[in-house]
């Protein structure tokens, strides 16, 4: 799967440059140079699943900036605008900023145009006495649908929350 | 049975996991959490091959 920077940068604020098939960089007028894309799954399916990431210079906080939404927002539409796409996100809780991923994720999808066609299926998982946020987003015409959705939930049920996060 | 098309290999019922125990599925929780790691790696591999890092 390929995404369309040409795509992305009719409307971008920001120049976007494409590093490889599903990975994009852009600096902001702060001078912040962010990473952003999609890398594939291997834990819930061995094709057609994709964890959303995005770091920024140094992988710290930025300045606030609603620039930044919006080419976060139009990565995303350009990979749902994809036949059958499906977006893993899980939440790290170990540096204590996973509830503001999993907002973020909330929010494009709240406010995505097209979000009737999608559908946001969230979990909480228990796991090492953390709340390790996890979603996923699909299209609802997702031709495996009810599989995925399936699978996804057994996936997440009775996450052993006596194993340690970190391998001992 | 995989599905194909052009441009690789698309999902199939064969293509999700299934996991036999509650240890399997920590071990890949914790491989899930590893992935952001992973991914910057590669990352920086990539913009190192273009010449931007």
């Amino acid at each position: 799967m390929r995404l369309s920077v040409d795509k992305i940068n009719q409307a971008s604020p920001y120049w976007v440059v494409q590093l490889d098939d599903m990975l994009f960089r852009f600096r902001t007028e702060n001078d912040v140079t962010y990473r952003i894309g999609f890398y594939k799954d291997s834990y819930l399916a061995r094709e057609g699943v994709y964890h959303f990431f995005i770091s920024n210079t140094n992988d710290t906080f930025a300045p606030h900036d609603p620039k930044v939404f919006s080419v976060i927002s139009l990565v995303l539409e350009e990979f749902f605008s994809q036949e059958e796409p499906v977006m893993l996100y899980i939440c790290d809780p170990r540096d204590h900023r996973e509830s503001i991923r999993s907002r973020l994720y909330e929010r494009w999808f709240n406010s995505y145009s097209k979000r009737d066609d999608l559908t946001l299926h969230t979990a909480n998982i228990d796991f090492d006495g953390y709340i390790v946020y996890t979603g996923m987003i699909l299209r609802k015409d997702h031709p495996l649908y009810n599989e995925v959705i399936a699978s996804f939930d057994e996936f997440v049920k009775d996450a052993p929350s006596s194993i340690p996060l970190e391998p001992k | 049975m995989r599905r194909e098309k052009k441009g690789g290999i698309i999902m199939s019922k064969d293509s999700l996991i299934k996991y036999r125990t509650a240890e399997e599925r920590a071990a890949a929780i914790r491989g899930m959490l590893n992935l952001k790691n992973e991914w910057l790696d590669y990352v920086n591999k990539r913009e190192v091959e273009l010449g931007l890092a």
